[in-house]
């Protein structure tokens, strides 16, 4: 079977073709839009009582939600715009500058609440973490595209070294949540670009080692520990016993967020409605926890159809990674596959008690400006490296 | 190794990646499908009360009222220092200063601020009955005590009549772990007073009123969002009871004398140690309806004792068996042989079975009956001669009944195995009369079957399981087995009064709202008739009338100077076996009088009983008398006069 070896030759062309044009995916940027456009309505009608409860806008967060739409939509196609090979040079650039935004945090982003992980620009806050989840799929795929599809070790290693200083500075922030979802992007793309079974082994060894050695050496605060551990044994109906017991108080938010889904059945309590989200039961339901407020509304019917359209997203990307040209837009496509997959999986997944609370948000759903963008500009990326399959 | 070309293994691993990333889809779904349609109903019956918290805020209870406008059991406003547990969590120096004010320590008053029993949600009262001072203090320093408020309470109240028919009336608690989880459905709380005893219990339902409910929206973290709805407090409506302040307080002196009165006499016949009469009881009810006019008990309660919560002390003293259990309404609850009253029972079967007529003449020649081997004698031996029905009545002839339960016994073919059992029943003895009030004995009424089971499931108690022609003749002058209680002894007496209707004793005449408009009123419940003839009843009334009014009647003395006619009849119940006498564990016997008056149209059934207090004529006569006196208004500061002399 003979196969054409990825083309590593390419018009420099300053501006995208027309041509290309022809070839953007109108389905996974019309897929992208409508899971931003539900969230940002569903956002609406879960924090609509609980703002108006506190005496603010019922807008309030949705108001914000729809700006950050459209500056993503914006941003997803400025970044489809600029052919991806481009990027390819200002990598080292890329990187450098992610992780110098991510050291300045911990420098001007001191006056945040407890958590060094924003800058304050206004009434606007800015994460750097989010932003460089994008920029560090496009980093190290340029990075390991140069390997031609076969990793040796010292690649890896040097992959690997590069990762760990953004990685430990969002651990450090803490971003938990974004060190995690990074890392699973890393494994993801280290294991298409080429890395060797026995590699991809003895890392799989040491990444056991090494959560076996955070849960039980301390290294990991208590809370985020009992997060970790303690989803398992969330009953699905939080009973006063449970809440008032030592472990009920730490966990209150899976256990309600288990009992919101439930409470939507399969129609849902309609859109507004829904005892658990209107009363704010579960914790941070604009952000982390959008999907119990959601499914709680909507129930089995909406919640699949969210789900069918993050599938439908990721299926598009899969497709655009099979297509591509050359590997590194292979490897752009699978790194935001990862992305998106696992943080769909990790988010639903926590609101449904099947994994533990890590703080992950739901692309393109939970609210939040940065996130939003970002999550836009990795579509963006993948649009990109369809659009130039051929030239 | 492999030498497949980088781009093929790459879409090897992306096919790999495709099915991961399905599997982790899959996943979803089916714990979405598991959330939303397997664990849906319980989840949703859960919500429901979930994200409501509710505040329950007792109504004011009804009141109980007597006859005649007297406040039995009322409410007081109380006042009361309330502390917001959100607030003083986070405060302890007011906490310390608090303490000071309320001379407690900080421990006892966190001990009270973490009552369990008060809602989360609402102020903890932390003391009740403030002084003056400490409110003042409270109000004018309030920078100094956040969350702490004064405010007022209803609490219970009895007033002193109300103490005088603390039996009747009853007493409130705090409701116990039981009764909660099976009133929980019907809206009470854990931390909810009921009634626990006497009308407060049997009323409860009516003079507990509505608790208003307020239901708050709440967050997970228990904080307030919003009122959803509030639905104030509906007071208890009131209960109208039948019976008569003045009458039951008559009632109460009468046998509080009474009972003094008796333990200052000696017993003359047969212990030769003054009488203990530890405990009585009275009954008064007008027999033409059924209308307790009043219950007494001795030894009684004080029922503002257990407002606020009875003390271990106090509650202590109320059960030791030393005190005669003062919570036990003996009017109701207590079973005594009724002694020769019984013989109202034993004429009347006599006379409807034909067995007797007025005119039939037993010729007492013996002073007693044999019977076998055996001689059952009259007291004191006193032998009567010929005697008719009423002068055996008047003379309490006990031979005259003895032949009447012998001739049962032996003429039972005829008159069938419960000849006599059979019209003890019919006025109401061995079983409950229906009085609306919690705790009331049944009595026995015994007859061969009675005594055959108890011999079987007690064989050591009873070793005897046969019917005795002894037994019938013991039983027809009251003693052994039978057992009355006062109340089901004065309504056999009141429906003899009345001609023969038996009724269900009353003890409230109406339900009324707190204005005063009558919600529902109850009616006189006429059970069932004793039928006589008048000429048969003619006789028994003269035997009844001769009782106090015959020089050789048996209360005759007691009566005397009354100018109102009663009718009554004494009784003494041996209690003890004569070998006892002289031990400690001999009980001297049970004095009893049943008596109804005006003889001839009656309006009141008197009846009383005085443990260990000797002849009929000698403890519960002279109460029964006193009663009379007060309520015929006749001889007023009269006193009780217990004595030592006559028989029965």
């Amino acid at each position: 079977m003979t196969t054409v070896g990825w083309s590593d030759s390419f018009s420099r062309s300053r501006t995208t073709s027309w041509a290309s044009w022809r070839q953007f995916d109108v389905a996974l940027a019309a897929v992208t839009v409508a899971v931003a456009v539900f969230g940002a309505v569903l956002l609406y009608y879960s924090t609509r009582v609980q703002l108006q409860a506190q005496g603010l806008s019922p807008t309030f967060y949705a108001k914000k939600q729809a700006i950050y739409l459209v500056i993503g939509v914006v941003v997803m196609m400025a970044v489809a715009a600029v052919d991806y090979r481009r990027y390819r040079d200002w990598a080292p650039v890329l990187f450098i500058l992610t992780v110098l935004s991510l050291v300045a945090v911990f420098v001007l982003g001191r006056s945040s609440n407890g958590a060094e992980a924003w800058f304050q620009i206004g009434s606007y806050q800015l994460e750097p973490s989010e932003f460089a989840k994008p920029t560090l799929i496009v980093a190290l795929a340029a990075f390991v595209a140069t390997f031609k599809g076969r990793l040796p070790g010292r690649a890896l290693g040097a992959a690997l070294v590069l990762s760990a200083i953004p990685l430990a500075l969002i651990y450090k922030e803490p971003a938990l949540g974004s060190a995690l979802v990074l890392a699973v992007v890393l494994v993801a793309m280290l294991a298409l670009g080429g890395a060797r079974p026995l590699h991809l082994g003895i890392l799989a060894v040491v990444a056991v080692i090494g959560v076996g050695a955070v849960l039980n050496l301390g290294v990991l605060q208590k809370f985020q520990q009992d997060r970790i551990t303690s989803f398992l044994s969330t009953p699905n109906q939080p009973n006063a016993k449970f809440l008032a017991s030592k472990a009920g108080s730490s966990r209150y938010n899976d256990a309600y967020s288990k009992q919101a889904v439930s409470d939507g059945g399969l129609r849902g309590k309609g859109l507004g409605h829904g005892l658990m989200t209107n009363l704010g039961e579960v914790p941070s339901q604009q952000t982390d926890f959008i999907f119990s407020a959601i499914a709680e509304q909507v129930g089995l019917v909406g919640s699949a159809v969210l789900l069918m359209l993050f599938l439908v997203m990721t299926w598009r990307t899969w497709q655009a990674a099979i297509l591509s040209r050359d590997q590194m837009g292979t490897l752009v496509c699978v790194g935001v596959l990862a992305l998106m997959a696992f943080q769909v999986f990790e988010n639903v997944g926590m609101a449904m008690g099947i994994m533990p609370v890590a703080g992950i948000t739901l692309p393109f759903v939970s609210y939040g400006g940065s996130a939003m963008v970002a999550a836009f500009a990795a579509i963006g990326l993948v649009l990109n490296v369809r659009m130039h399959r051929f030239n | 190794m492999n030498a497949q070309s980088p781009q093929a293994s790459a879409r090897v691993k992306l096919t790999v990646l495709a099915v991961v990333v399905a599997c982790l889809f899959a996943t979803l779904f089916a714990r979405l499908w598991f959330l939303q349609v397997v664990n849906a109903p319980t989840a949703q019956a859960a919500v429901q009360t979930n994200g409501y918290k509710t505040i329950y805020t007792a109504a004011p209870r009804g009141e109980i009222l007597s006859s005649d406008g007297v406040v039995l059991a009322g409410n007081r406003i109380s006042q009361v220092i309330t502390v917001d547990r959100q607030t003083a969590g986070a405060d302890p120096a007011m906490k310390s200063r608090l303490a000071a004010l309320l001379g407690m320590t900080v421990p006892q008053l966190t001990t009270a601020i973490n009552n369990l029993q008060v809602s989360p949600y609402a102020p903890v009262p932390v003391i009740t009955d403030a002084s003056a001072q400490q409110i003042l203090y409270v109000k004018e320093h309030q920078a100094l005590f956040p969350g702490v408020s004064a405010t007022e309470e209803t609490i219970r109240d009895y007033s002193p009549q109300g103490v005088a028919a603390a039996n009747i009336v009853g007493y409130t608690g705090q409701i116990s772990q039981r009764q909660y989880k099976s009133l929980q459905a019907k809206g009470y709380q854990a931390s909810d007073l009921i009634g626990e005893d006497g009308v407060e219990a049997s009323f409860e339902s009516v003079l507990r009123g509505r608790p208003g409910v307020e239901r708050l929206a709440v967050d997970a973290k228990g904080d307030v969002l919003g009122v959803v709805s509030d639905t104030p407090p509906v007071s208890g409506d009131n209960v109208v009871l039948t019976v008569n302040a003045a009458d039951q307080t008559a009632a109460v002196t009468s046998l509080e004398a009474g009972i003094t009165a008796a333990r200052r006499v000696t017993d003359v016949y047969v212990s030769h140690i003054r009488y203990r009469a530890p405990a009585g009881a009275v009954v008064i009810q007008n027999p033409n309806n059924g209308d307790l006019l009043a219950l007494a008990t001795d030894p009684d309660y004080n029922p503002n004792d257990f407002v606020g919560g009875i003390s271990q002390a106090k509650y202590a003293g109320y059960t030791n068996p030393a005190n005669y259990y003062p919570l036990t309404d003996r009017a109701i609850a207590g079973a005594y042989q009724p002694g020769s009253t019984y013989k109202l029972i034993t004429a009347t079967a006599g006379l409807q079975t034909g067995l007797i007529t007025p005119q039939t003449i037993f010729d007492d020649v013996r002073g007693g009956l044999q019977v076998g081997n055996r001689f059952f004698a009259n007291d004191q031996g006193a032998a009567y001669g010929p005697v008719d029905l009423s002068r055996a009545i008047t003379v309490s002839d006990d031979a005259y009944f003895y032949n009447i339960g012998a001739q049962f016994y032996l003429q039972s073919k005829k008159y069938g195995p419960d000849g006599l059992q059979n019209v003890a029943k019919a006025y109401g003895l061995g079983s409950k009369t229906g009085i609306n009030l919690p705790k009331e004995a049944a009595g026995l009424v015994p007859d061969a079957q009675v005594v055959k089971k108890e011999h079987q499931q007690y064989p050591k108690a009873y070793p005897n399981g046969t019917w005795y022609e002894g037994d019938a003749v013991q039983t027809a002058i009251g003693e052994e087995q039978d057992l009355v209680t006062p109340l089901q002894l004065d309504s056999a007496y009141a429906t003899f009064a009345n001609g023969g209707t038996v009724y269900t004793p009353q003890i409230a005449s109406a339900v009324t709202t707190p204005a005063g408009k009558a919600v529902t009123t109850f009616a006189p419940r006429p059970v069932r008739q004793v039928v006589l003839t008048p000429a048969d009843h003619a006789a028994m009334l003269a035997g009844f009338e001769g009782v106090t009014s015959n020089p050789k009647g048996t209360a005759y003395f007691d009566f005397q100077g009354l100018p109102i006619p009663v009718a009554g009849k004494t009784g003494t119940a041996q209690v003890s076996n004569n070998s006892l006498i002289g031990t400690s564990a001999y009980k001297q016997t049970t004095s009893v009088f049943a008596s109804f008056a005006p003889a001839q149209a009656p309006q009141f059934a008197v009846d009383c009983f005085i443990e260990q207090a000797g002849y009929g004529a000698n403890s519960a006569g002279p109460v029964v008398r006193s009663i009379y006196n007060q309520l015929f208004h006749q001889q007023p500061g009269q006193p009780v006069l217990a004595n030592n002399g006559g028989h029965d």
